[in-house]
């Protein structure tokens, strides 16, 4: 009876054997698909909805970036096509007939295609997840309404006029804003998400036209440089009230600080989450009959940013082209 | 092996147990980091196994590609197809590495290229010595050249992946040796814990009976000696101390039981010293009666030939009171003389004391009367020689002292059959003796003091004779009488 202290073996070894488990169990090593995410800029939110699809449905999916250059983007393509994917998940903007015609390649080659963030025309890609940029425009244009006393003088900083989302979202925000009269866009700049571009352009403008008090960033890369730009080329930007109809992690602290009055929140993990499901979907059969997948917006201020997308976009790894 | 344990409760056995405790929990220790250890070499023997394999693969792909583009690979298709299967195998050893879902998927994609790189080749080298097919051939080169691209970077990668893979394992290795050690230390510190307390136990179980054992040893005296209590209780202490515990109590019985049978043995040697010192005291007394028998006696050869003579002459005169007197003065000498040490009947006693009261009755004429009353149904009893004519000299003498009045001695015998019990009473009308001094007699009758050696005498030799069982008493006042008494056991069977 007395040496019973040796069962004090026993969950020892059934704590080792948990530990052992949960540490070798962890990640499991085998996946039934194999998609890559193809993305301009390392969309960290979207690729925690990826891994977390993956996660859930046992698929691998490739994190991708490439530089700005449509070459990149090409070639990350083709090594999609070559290392015979099942899916692709990419982001539209603006999309060159070569980046089309591969598209087209890849269609043929039976991969199927969605496009997140960004869309271009339905028949290179099997469907859009992302937001619905009307709406966004929609809900840019009610922030400003909001913001300004009765009038302002607007100045809209859009990637391009031949982008179908920035279009979209143009659209979206004039249609709210036409019924005040008193709100103007004043003046609209193509920034084309050039720095250089939007460094020289942008001053340039607030100078031509004193009257502009406020800003309303239609993209990404002004959305996140903006601040920056301004500060810069020496403009107070106590004079303007800033909206920005994107979202990204730095927007957070510029909002809490009050550079930026407003913003339009954009799912992001939903896009990279939903895309996953969609293709694996495809992939074992499941009729998808969907075009487009609109993901949640909500607008944000100071009031709210601490309630929205509180899961921190951390880190994911991205193979570079 | 918890039969195989089994101990019983002594300090050897616990020695025995905590030796084993030491060798599993060491054994069990080194088993542990050994198979760690072990696991660990195997697990980098296989990873400089793993980046060998890259290395080679790369290497070959290069040296292949590098040829290829100087036009000098040699060999048939099916040459070239080999060697490349080669290449390939390297990546399937490479795919066994358990490195995650990341590091499985770039491995995957890399073999995906290669085998695409594999296959363009092959049908570059089909189409290139075919000049119709020389346009197809350029094509397929250029595919080549953008897929050894694709491997260049992805081999970057599952270099990299690999690296990171080790590294992930490692890591996990490394919180699993340290659950293990961590487990372990705690699995160790319990059985550390619980063998100190054991330890503690151990101890006192020795140390508290050895201290009783030392304290009953130090508060041994001849008082306490005969406790029998053992204050060490089995279950309390180890077989060896309760075995030592027993014998030292064994021991102290023994001294207890030796020491008893001492004093018996002196108490017993005391008595009979008394004894002796008794007897002797006897013989004493018994000798000074014979002397003052002997002192009485003169020369009893000469007093008997003078009494007969006497006695013959009376006789020739016709003088037969004188005869009679003569005759009975005799008798009685020759009793004191015949019986002074022996043991009489009552009756005979009685007989003798009846003559030496003729005696006293001639000398004493009308200054004395005697009155005898006795009761003959218990005088067969014995009785020691001589006890009854001290008393009533003593009568004669103390109680007609120098008075001419006639003085009555009454001597009675009479028997309680109820008590079976014999009762002589000698009593006087004489003068008496005054209460002092009676005490004083009385005290020197009991110590046997000199100076009353008649009496006293009686009263030893009846004491001694009926080994205590005998009541003597003496009564007296003055100018009223004296009595004695003396009451003896009479077994008459009747």
């Amino acid at each position: 009876m007395k040496y019973q202290k040796y069962l004090l073996i026993l969950p020892l070894f059934l704590f080792l054997s948990i530990v052992a488990q949960k540490e070798w169990g962890r990640e499991e090593a085998d996946y039934n698909e194999k998609f890559v995410l193809i993305t301009p800029l390392e969309w960290n939110r979207i690729g925690n909805g990826v891994l977390a699809a993956d996660r859930e449905l046992g698929t691998s999916t490739k994190l991708i970036t490439f530089s700005q250059d449509e070459a990149s983007q090409i070639e990350a393509l083709k090594y999609a096509l070559r290392t015979e994917v099942d899916g692709i998940i990419t982001a539209g903007g603006q999309t060159s007939e070569k980046l089309k015609e591969l598209l087209v390649e890849v269609k043929e080659a039976g991969i199927p295609v969605v496009l997140v963030d960004t869309d271009i025309e339905e028949k290179y890609r099997d469907c859009y997840i992302g937001c619905n940029n009307y709406e966004v425009g929609k809900m840019g244009g009610e922030a400003v309404i909001d913001i300004v006393d009765e009038s302002a003088n607007i100045c809209l900083v859009v990637l391009s006029n031949k982008s179908e989302n920035q279009r979209e979202r143009v659209s979206g925000f004039y249609s709210t804003i036409q019924e005040f009269p008193e709100i103007k866009v004043v003046s609209i700049l193509e920034g084309n998400s050039d720095l250089v571009i939007l460094q020289e352009k942008l001053p340039e403008i607030l100078k031509k036209y004193p009257e502009i008090d406020t800003l309303v960033f239609a993209e990404g890369t002004i959305s996140y440089y903006g601040v920056d730009i301004l500060k810069n080329a020496g403009i107070d930007l106590k004079k303007y009230k800033i909206v920005t109809l994107d979202y990204m992690e730095a927007n957070r602290e510029m909002i809490r600080n009050g550079e930026y009055k407003a913003g339009v929140f954009h799912n992001q993990y939903q896009m990279g989450y939903q895309a996953v499901q969609y293709l694996y979907d495809i992939c074992n059969g499941i009729e998808r009959l969907e075009t487009n997948i609109y993901t949640e917006l909500e607008l944000y201020t100071k009031d709210n940013i601490d309630m929205i997308d509180k899961e921190s976009a951390e880190g994911t790894k991205w193979y570079r082209f | 092996m918890v039969s195989f344990l089994k101990r019983e409760d002594t300090i050897q056995g616990w020695l025995k147990e905590y030796s084993v405790t030491i060798i599993v929990t060491n054994l069990l220790m080194m088993t542990v980091i050994l198979v760690l250890f072990f696991f660990m070499l195997l697990q980098h023997k296989k990873d400089v196994t793993y980046f060998l394999q890259l290395d080679f693969f790369y290497e070959e792909v290069d040296t292949f590609y590098g040829n290829l583009k100087q036009g000098i690979v040699a060999g048939s298709i099916e040459e070239i197809n080999n060697e490349m299967e080669e290449m390939q195998n390297t990546l399937d050893v490479i795919k066994t590495m358990k490195g995650g879902k990341t590091f499985q998927r770039s491995i995957d994609d890399l073999k995906q290229l290669f085998e695409g790189f594999k296959k363009n080749v092959i049908e570059f080298y089909f189409f290139k010595d075919n000049t119709e097919n020389s346009l197809n051939a350029e094509e397929l080169y250029g595919v080549i050249q953008e897929q050894y691209k694709f491997i260049s970077n992805d081999f970057k990668e599952v270099y990299s992946e690999t690296m990171n893979a080790i590294r992930v394992r490692e890591n996990r290795q490394f919180k699993i040796n340290l659950c293990i050690i961590l487990s372990e230390s705690i699995f160790l510190g319990l059985l550390v814990y619980l063998e100190v307390k054991n330890a503690s136990r151990f101890l006192k179980k020795i140390t508290k009976p050895l201290m009783q054992l030392v304290n009953e040893v130090k508060n041994l005296n001849l008082d306490n000696i005969g406790d029998s209590n053992c204050l060490i209780q089995e279950k309390n202490s180890y077989e060896e101390v309760y075995v030592l515990s027993n014998v030292f109590h064994f021991m102290k019985k023994r001294l207890n039981n030796q020491m008893e049978e001492i004093i018996n043995h002196a108490n017993l040697k005391i008595e009979l010293q008394k004894k002796e010192m008794d007897n002797l005291r006897i013989t004493n007394l018994l000798r000074k009666s014979e002397l003052k028998a002997l002192q009485m006696q003169i020369n009893p050869h000469f007093l008997f030939n003078t009494l007969n003579i006497i006695a013959n002459t009376a006789y020739q005169e016709d003088a037969m009171e004188t005869v009679t007197f003569l005759e009975n003065t005799a008798d009685y000498l020759r009793y004191i003389l015949d019986h002074s040490v022996k043991t009489v009947s009552l009756e005979m006693e009685f007989d003798a004391l009846g003559k030496y009261i003729y005696i006293q009755e001639q000398r004493f004429g009308k200054r004395l009367c005697f009155f005898v009353s006795l009761d003959e149904s218990f005088h067969q009893v014995k009785v020691p020689s001589l006890i009854l004519q001290p008393i009533v000299e003593n009568s004669i003498i103390h109680g007609l002292g120098n008075s001419l009045d006639t003085i009555k001695i009454e001597v009675i015998s009479m028997f309680d059959r109820q008590e079976s019990r014999g009762l002589i009473v000698i009593r006087d009308n004489g003068r008496g003796i005054e209460q002092e001094k009676l005490k004083k007699i009385q005290t020197e009758i009991c110590e046997n003091k000199e100076e009353h050696i008649g009496l006293g005498n009686v009263y030893k030799r009846l004491q001694y004779f009926y080994n205590g069982d005998v009541q003597f008493s003496i009564a007296s006042k003055v100018d009223i009488g004296t009595e004695v008494k003396i009451s003896i056991p009479v077994d008459i069977v009747e």
